[in-house]
């Protein structure tokens, strides 16, 4: 492969790593660089990556797909973490779009965040996530995937507390890592098991033919336990039903980390990891019929939601939702080519709303003004529902369908209730053994 | 050649205790605390070139045997198992001494910390079984002391019942394994030991007494009480010694593995260690106090690691020692942070506490560096120890490994929830004036933070210099 194009290739990822290196470094040192310096980093790192992203596409188009390899990083008995970067049609168009979108986003932030007191902190953590995001589409295995995956959560939860001097950011951001968390065992699982049935991390190996019609090496059993644990991470990653409730509450961030997350990339990422192991979803037939129903579930939820929020970003964050899942009932049914464009528009699109949120309630006044009445479009959706079932829908959907609530009741507080009760009955013994009353009795 | 005969291993372990000796003599304790800092630093020098000529010269440091009695030996040696541990003692013994608030240093704590490292050194270099006792035995006598100082009646109390459970608990069972060894000749050598010819009902015996010792000494569900107790009431300094040195680990894989009877032993300690990795986890996400909570994550991953080594495949087995690095010196930042933190504040109460990233930036960015180190984050060393223990652990026991990473995740989730709530929020109380990380503070900071992430992202060093550790520790298990 000539060199020019290994070197871009990674330069794709390693500019936002340098960049987020060197912002690091700089804060940790000394103070905080100005905001013009940082933007003067970001707008070359972004530029330069973008234009290396378009050179590694049009090597994709004239010269198939390419795979860097970059040594092994680790390595006990017969397992070896290998770290390579993988340009193929899924990771190329994913490529580009992560370079686009970062780019952008870091421009409009110069201005969003302009004298705001984490404005350093924000493009820090936009450097990191760009990188785990590339790393993430890049990667040319499943523990490699891993990686990137864990870096674009942590910045997720991070962004979202982002205003910590407030209450509902702090608490929305620990609900958005528990949950990744949670869901992440999937992914860790499902790789070490994809390792083991396949003896490869490396998705060229592993699937034998070109996306998307490569060829798994598993049998039909080990292909749906397989892609039922990625599933189960996507879930978390892609905020699908019934691990969605955390997307509302990650809007309590800034606008362009919104954007970014839950408008564009992030959200975008569970969809790309089913899209990436497709040759195993392709022997999975109880995988696919799970995947198509979840994607089905999620998009109804969401629609219906949707339509009784009252704010802007929790509109757009249910839209988000209702369109991500079509993409994972895409995923299910085998349509991968049309998931691509679909997520392709869809980012583009939502970024958009996203950025445009701040303006919208201004936007929705000049559009009254100028058209009365008429500005508010009547619902149809509602007619096809019986007349005594539409109050029930509307207050689930105002609800949410409950679905914190459930959490919180079924899951998290019996969770709770036992840690409680645990510690409760361990601190008791403890009192016994000290005979902790007689003694404050005799010692007060 | 003069130099390479000289009992450098010897000087190692000797020159804290001989500094522990004679700190009383200095006068001032703000003197005295130079003295320690300066002996710690140069405990971890010469521990780090032993560490390294191990790791260039490839092969075991021995120095000479001189004959006790009762067939015990003076004799010390380095090979891969315990190389990496005498260059981390001193760094946490350093970093405490360097880093911890003035005000809980005085001569005698001062003298227990550097105590605490010399037998803790003497116990990794030892070659001989009833030596190894000894120092094992030795260990808990400098912390025992601090305990018996305390002024809180009721805290000594406690201290003394669940620490007195360590120090008779995990001492008479491998005292009682010294007994049964020793006839015949040479009988504690661990040179010599994978060789030794046991009689048949001797293995599972000796095997038993071991695994007892092993989990008593590493906090295994039921006999857990005494750490989360250790790390919130008892000193900080040597908390940290006992328990990021990983001992009951090396205990395992030293002298257990070569005269395992047979691997379908295993299995108890291995469902109590599960036990114990959910249980410590459920527990800590419950804690208000952040040191208690640190000590349930200590359950936990004690828990995981003896798993893992339980599994007996070399991935897990390599993670596991690698693990021992990685939690030791993300737990001593965490530790000195909290610890920071309760001297400026005066309380670990998660309730009291809040909003401080805005007068602690400092404090709050080395927080989240250390919890991220501690859990596996991608990019530190404990995501590589992370990697290859699951790998380990899944290719043996799929389920097994399924609830050790969810054991893993929670912890994740109550470290992030106690960051957010120490350090994120509107602030509760005046927080205005108090000081962020000092210079020396920041200083041991970045160190520890360079040590986590400059071998989280080039590994193979370490996870090499134990190759041929885990290498024999697997292959004796297996034949």
């Amino acid at each position: 492969m000539n060199t020019w194009a290994q070197w871009a290739i990674v330069a794709v990822p390693g500019l936002p790593t340098l960049a987020f290196v060197v912002l690091g470094v700089w804060l940790f040192a000394a103070k905080a660089p100005s905001e013009r310096a940082i933007a003067r980093l970001a707008s070359a790192t972004f530029s330069i990556a973008a234009i290396a992203s378009i050179v590694v596409v049009w090597g994709i188009i004239t010269h198939g797909e390419r795979v860097v390899p970059l040594g092994t990083w680790f390595h006990a008995g017969s397992y070896h973490f290998e770290f390579g970067l993988r340009v193929d049609v899924l990771s190329a168009a994913m490529m580009a779009l992560v370079t686009l979108i970062c780019g952008l986003i870091g421009r409009f932030s110069v201005n969003y965040l302009h004298r705001e007191a984490g404005f350093a902190r924000f493009f820090l953590l936009l450097f990191l996530f760009a990188t785990g995001m590339l790393l993430l589409v890049m990667a040319s295995g499943i523990d490699q995937l891993f990686v990137g995956w864990e870096l674009v959560g942590l910045t997720s939860a991070l962004l979202v507390g982002f205003f910590f001097d407030r209450e509902g950011p702090a608490r929305a951001g620990v609900r958005v890592l528990a949950t990744y968390r949670i869901a992440d065992v999937g992914l860790l699982v499902g790789a070490v098991l994809l390792h083991q049935y396949a003896h490869t991390a490396d998705f060229g190996q592993a699937f034998a033919g070109r996306w998307p019609l490569g060829v798994a090496h598993l049998t039909p059993g080990q292909a749906d336990q397989v892609a039922l644990l990625f599933l189960w991470a996507a879930m978390g990653k892609s905020a699908q039903f019934p691990l969605g409730g955390w997307l509302p509450h990650a809007m309590e961030g800034p606008t362009p980390s919104s954007a970014l997350f839950y408008g564009a990339l992030s959200v975008h990422a569970g969809v790309y990891l089913l899209l990436r192991i497709s040759p195993i979803l392709e022997q999975a037939a109880f995988a696919t019929y799970i995947v198509a129903m979840v994607g089905l579930v999620t998009a109804l939820h969401g629609a219906l939601v949707y339509r009784v929020q009252t704010d802007a970003k929790s509109a757009l964050a249910y839209a988000t939702v209702t369109q991500v899942g079509l993409i994972v009932m895409e995923v299910g049914l085998g349509f991968y080519r049309l998931a691509i464009f679909h997520l392709f528009g869809h980012a583009v699109l939502r970024t958009f709303q996203l950025l445009r949120a701040p303006s919208a309630l201004r936007d929705a006044l000049n559009l009254q003004q100028t058209l009365g009445a008429a500005a508010h479009p009547q619902s149809k959706f509602a007619r096809w529902l019986p007349p005594r079932w539409r109050p029930v829908v509307y207050g689930l959907a105002l609800e949410r369908f409950h679905l914190d609530a459930l959490q919180d009741r079924w899951l998290l507080g019996p969770l709770f209730s036992l840690a409680l009760w645990l510690d409760q009955l361990e601190q008791a013994a403890l009192r016994g053994l000290v005979r902790a009353s007689k003694i404050e009795a005799r010692h007060p | 050649m003069i130099l390479l005969r000289f009992p450098w291993l010897t000087l190692l372990w000797t020159l804290p205790l001989v500094g522990s000796a004679l700190l009383p003599e200095v006068a001032q304790v703000r003197h005295a605390r130079r003295w320690a800092m300066l002996i710690a630093a140069a405990t971890f020098v010469l521990g780090a070139v032993l560490a390294g000529l191990r790791t260039f010269w490839g092969q075991s440091l021995v120095e000479p045997a001189v004959p006790l009695f009762a067939g015990m030996e003076y004799r010390l040696f380095v090979d891969g198992l315990s190389a990496l541990t005498l260059p981390l003692v001193g760094l946490i013994t350093t970093a405490v001494l360097v880093a911890g608030p003035r005000q809980d240093f005085d001569h005698p704590a001062l003298s227990a910390i550097l105590a605490t490292a010399g037998t803790t050194l003497g116990c990794f270099l030892a070659a001989d079984l009833a030596l190894l006792t000894f120092f094992w035995v030795a260990m808990l006598v400098p912390a025992l002391r601090m305990i018996a100082r305390s002024t809180d009646f009721v805290a000594r109390r406690l201290m003394l019942r669940t620490f007195g459970v360590v120090l008779v608990g995990g001492a008479l069972p491998l005292l009682a394994a010294v007994l049964v060894l020793s006839a015949g000749e040479r009988p504690y050598d661990l040179l010599i030991f994978a060789e030794r010819d046991l009689a048949p009902h001797q293995r599972p015996l000796v095997f038993g007494l071991l695994t007892l010792t092993v989990m008593i000494r590493m906090a295994v569900f039921p006999f857990h009480a005494w750490l989360p107790a250790f790390f919130q009431r008892g000193r900080l300094g040597i908390a940290l010694l006992f328990v990021c040195t990983n001992a009951g680990i090396y205990l395992l894989g030293r002298v257990g593995a070569p005269i395992m009877p047979h691997t379908s032993q295993l299995p108890l300690l291995a469902n109590l260690a599960l036990i114990s990795a959910i249980y410590g986890a459920l527990l800590a996400l419950v804690q208000r106090d952040l040191l208690r909570m640190l000590g349930y994550l200590v359950v936990s991953q004690a828990g995981s690691n003896i798993v893992a080594f339980a599994s007996l495949t070399e991935p897990s087995v390599a993670g596991v020692l690698l693990q021992g690095i990685a939690q030791g010196a993300a737990l001593s930042g965490l530790t000195l942070v909290i610890w920071g933190l309760r001297a400026r504040l005066g309380t670990t109460d998660v309730l009291k506490l809040g909003g401080l990233a805005t007068p602690l930036p400092r404090m709050a960015v080395a927080f989240l560096l250390f919890a991220v180190g501690l859990v596996g984050f991608p990019g530190t060393l404990a995501f590589v120890a992370d990697d290859l223990l699951i790998h380990g652990v899944l290719e043996a026991h799929p389920i097994v490994a399924t609830l050790m990473v969810l054991a893993t995740a929670l912890n994740g989730i109550t470290l992030f929830r106690a960051f957010t709530g120490v350090f994120l929020g509107p602030p509760r109380g005046s927080a205005a004036l108090i000081q962020d990380l000092l210079p020396k503070e920041r200083w041991v900071v970045a160190a520890v933070v360079a040590s986590i992430l400059g071998l989280g992202l080039f590994p193979s060093p370490a996870v090499s210099l134990r190759e041929d550790a885990v290498k024999s520790i697997v292959l004796r298990i297996s034949n």
